[in-house]
Parts: structure tokens; C-alpha cells; sequence
């Protein structure tokens, strides 16, 4: 870190500086890589794809960045809609399931190591039906419930009312539920 | 809505803590006599424990990432010349006020080191201050190690300078160019010029002889009545 501030960071960047904007975005990365991958449904791959992408488009459009809020929240926003933008052109990507698999693994599980494996492939499938949920209740849950983020912070960085955020992971809740109801054998 | 189906608007509640204790109990009740809403709210209890730090609340970015973002936003930027490829170091205002600094001590250090080392300067030979009236001689002296036998001196007048010469074409002439020969020793090449008008006019000559270039340089600075000759020799140098 060179200890320029942030608007100093924002105004290099906007002169093309690429060191300046790694800069700016470095002490983000970790939590929007975090945030990334639950919503990617742990998919390392698609979680980097979308973090680059909105990076690039940040990157490109930083002279919209006019410093009423953070440039994390300002980057963090980019980053949603790269979520909402990726999924649509993907199409509502189903992802695919196999029950008989599943199943089998929770019936053979008798040592712990089978436990542990059994335990890894129940948390990838739970990742998998969090991205089944749309965007707008996956990133409520995912910055509530999976990465244990505060309120506060959330409804911050998603632009929400606290009353919104509130209705949206409740009815994230109720759609994880539904999709628990009809795959709980996963998890049994 | 079926009863399993507000169980499991409850079991959804139940998963965020908001169950109030009537329908906690109802939820109870119900799975109680519900094989269905009974293993639903088992899975959703293992979900519940399982969704905490499904992924952590920071992580890194896989290897390669960095690199490739890098490259992109070089593609974006259109920066991708050689120097794109080097490290950006960025100051502070205090950090460039000081490199300026150390900048400019390490300017003046030179400097002093080369204004105080001798370096070859015009040398002053004669000055003399003479009537407009009568010609001004001027004589251009060499000194030769062993005799030239060919050597070639060219005279070049400003505007306000003419040659005195018998000759009008010589008089006319705006440079005049000496052939001939010296003798080892010292010569002299004398030549004879009035000056028309006031003001500062030059007179430059050059010989080249010994694979050296040789120059003069006449100042001739006319009130109108006087003329004030200042002659230097230039430092000579290799042809």
C-alpha cells in the first residue's frame, strides 16, 4: 500500500492508472471474492469470472464514480449487478442434481472420513440450491446467513432499507426452505 | 395455503430465529403427527448449521487472477506499450516534494563541479580604441610548430565593416579568403577595415591548418567618432 487515500487512488484510476485502481480494490477483493462464490454457488470459476468482469466494467466506468458513497460500495454495486447481468445471459442456468448420488453417500456414511466426505458434498449441494434462489434473495442470504455479515453493513452495501433487507431474507428463508422440502433427503 | 405448506413459511422462520413460541408450538404439533414436515424441518436444522461459513467471510482470489484482470485492463486501457509492463511507483506530496529536493541538490552538485573545472574560454589578445577616421588594422597571428605549406584564412565582415583595400572589389567584398604558407614561428596575417556605422559589428575569421580549426572573433563597437576593437582567440578545435 503506498498510503494514498482513496479519492487520490480514484483520481489516478481515472487517469488510467492500472496500478492505482488494484490498489483501490484490494482491500475489497477478499469480501466481494467471498460474496462472489456464494453467490456462484461455490463455483470458483464462475465466482472469478464475474468478480473480473465487474472489475473491468469498474475499471471502464470509474469517471461515474463520484465519491457520494465509498468506492467499496461503489464497487460493490458494480459487482451485483454483474450477479443479475451473468445470470441472465446465462439463462436460469438449472442446476443439475443427482438425488440417487446423494442419497447413496448419506446411506454409506459410517466412518468419520466418509462423514467428512459426505459433509463436504452436502455443503457443495447446499451452495448449489443457495444459486438456485434468485439474485435479489441469494445475496441477502448469502451476505446474512453465509457470510454472517451485520444488518447494517448489508442493507449498506446492497442499498437497502433495514425493513427491506429484513422482508427480502425472510422470503429468501422461504424459498431455501422450499427447496430444502423437496431435496431433504440431502441433508438427512 | 396446505398446512404443510405453512409449515414451511415456518420452518423458514424457524431458520432466522423468528419463530414466535405459538408457532413454535404449532410447528411441533404438526411434525409430530407429519413424517413429510418432520424430516423437512430436520434437513432445514442441518441446513441452518451448515449455511454459517458455507463460504468464509474473506477469500483469496484463486492463483492467476490478478494477472489476468491485469492484462484485460491493460486491453481495456489500450496501455499496452513496453512501459505498461513496468511496476507504477506513486508518491505521496511530501515523498515527490523531497525527491524533487534530492533532485535538485544532486543538479547543483554537478553543476558546481562543472562551472569550477577549466573550460577552454574565448581569450581575450588586444583592445584598442581607435578614430573612425583613420582605418582600422587589425592583425590575425598564428603559430606554427613547423612550416604549412598551404593554409587558407577566411575573413567574414558584418554589414557596418568594409575592407580597406586599394581594390574596389576587395573593399566591396563582404569575406575575403587568404591563401598561402607559414613559416615555422609566428605569422601574421594583417588586414585593414573601416566601420560605416555605429553600433556592435563582428568580424569572425577561421584558418584551418594541423588538422585544427583556428577562429577569431573581432568585436567593433562605433559611437560614430570612436571604435573600441576587442579581438579574442576561440578555442580551437579538431576539423
Amino acid at each position: 500500500m503506498t498510503g494514498l487515500n482513496e479519492k487520490e487512488l480514484a483520481r489516478q484510476a481515472m487517469n488510467g492508472d492500472i496500478a492505482a485502481f488494484e490498489e483501490l480494490i484490494t482491500a475489497e477483493k477478499p469480501r466481494l471474492y467471498s460474496f462472489a462464490l456464494g453467490m456462484a454457488g461455490g463455483n470458483h470459476a464462475d465466482a472469478a469470472d464475474v468478480l473480473q468482469e465487474a472489475f473491468v466494467k469498474a475499471f471502464v466506468n470509474i469517471k461515474r464514480f463520484r465519491g457520494d458513497s465509498s468506492f467499496g460500495t461503489w464497487l460493490w454495486r458494480i459487482v451485483r449487478n454483474e450477479f443479475i447481468n451473468y445470470r441472465k445471459a446465462l439463462g436460469t442456468k438449472a442446476l443439475q442434481h443427482d438425488d440417487e448420488e446423494v442419497a447413496g453417500l448419506a446411506e454409506t456414511g459410517r466412518t468419520t472420513a466418509v462423514d467428512e466426505l459426505i459433509f463436504a458434498e452436502r455443503r457443495a449441494k447446499l451452495l448449489e440450491i443457495v444459486a438456485m434462489l434468485p439474485p435479489k434473495y441469494r445475496e441477502a442470504l448469502v451476505m446474512i446467513d453465509i457470510r454472517e455479515e451485520t444488518y447494517e453493513k448489508t442493507a449498506e452495501l446492497l442499498d437497502l432499507s433495514m425493513s427491506a433487507l429484513k422482508t427480502r431474507l425472510m422470503r429468501a428463508r422461504e424459498k431455501l426452505s422450499e427447496l430444502i422440502r423437496k431435496r431433504r433427503s440431502y441433508f438427512l | 395455503m396446505s398446512v404443510c405448506d405453512k409449515t414451511t413459511r415456518l420452518i423458514a422462520a424457524a431458520m432466522g430465529r423468528d419463530l414466535e413460541p405459538n408457532e413454535a408450538r404449532f410447528l411441533k404439533e404438526h411434525a409430530a403427527g407429519c413424517a413429510a414436515c418432520r424430516e423437512h424441518l430436520a434437513a432445514a436444522g442441518a441446513v441452518t448449521g451448515m449455511l454459517k461459513g458455507l463460504v468464509p467471510a474473506e477469500a483469496d482470489t484463486p492463483l492467476g487472477f490478478g494477472d489476468r484482470l491485469r492484462d484485460r485492463l491493460l486491453d481495456r486501457s489500450g496501455r499496452r506499450n513496453w512501459y505498461g509492463y513496468l511496476p507504477t511507483i506513486r508518491f505521496r506530496p511530501m515523498e515527490l516534494g523531497l525527491l524533487a529536493g534530492l533532485l535538485l541538490c544532486a543538479l547543483a552538485t554537478v553543476g558546481f563541479f562543472y562551472f569550477n573545472e577549466e573550460h577552454p574560454q574565448p581569450l581575450l589578445l588586444t583592445s584598442k580604441e581607435v578614430s573612425t577616421e583613420t582605418p582600422l588594422s587589425i592583425d590575425l597571428e598564428y603559430l606554427a610548430v613547423h612550416p604549412i605549406r598551404e593554409v587558407a584564412v577566411t575573413i567574414e565582415l558584418d554589414a557596418g565593416v568594409k575592407f580597406h583595400s586599394d581594390y574596389a572589389e576587395v573593399a566591396a567584398a563582404r569575406s575575403h579568403t587568404w591563401t598561402g604558407k607559414f613559416t615555422e614561428g609566428m605569422n601574421s596575417i594583417p588586414f585593414m577595415v573601416t566601420v560605416e556605422k555605429p553600433g556592435t559589428w563582428q568580424i569572425r575569421t577561421r584558418a584551418d591548418f594541423g588538422g585544427w580549426r583556428h577562429e577569431h572573433l573581432i568585436t567593433l563597437t562605433s559611437t560614430g567618432k570612436m571604435v573600441t576593437m576587442a579581438q579574442y582567440q576561440l578555442p580551437k578545435h579538431r576539423i
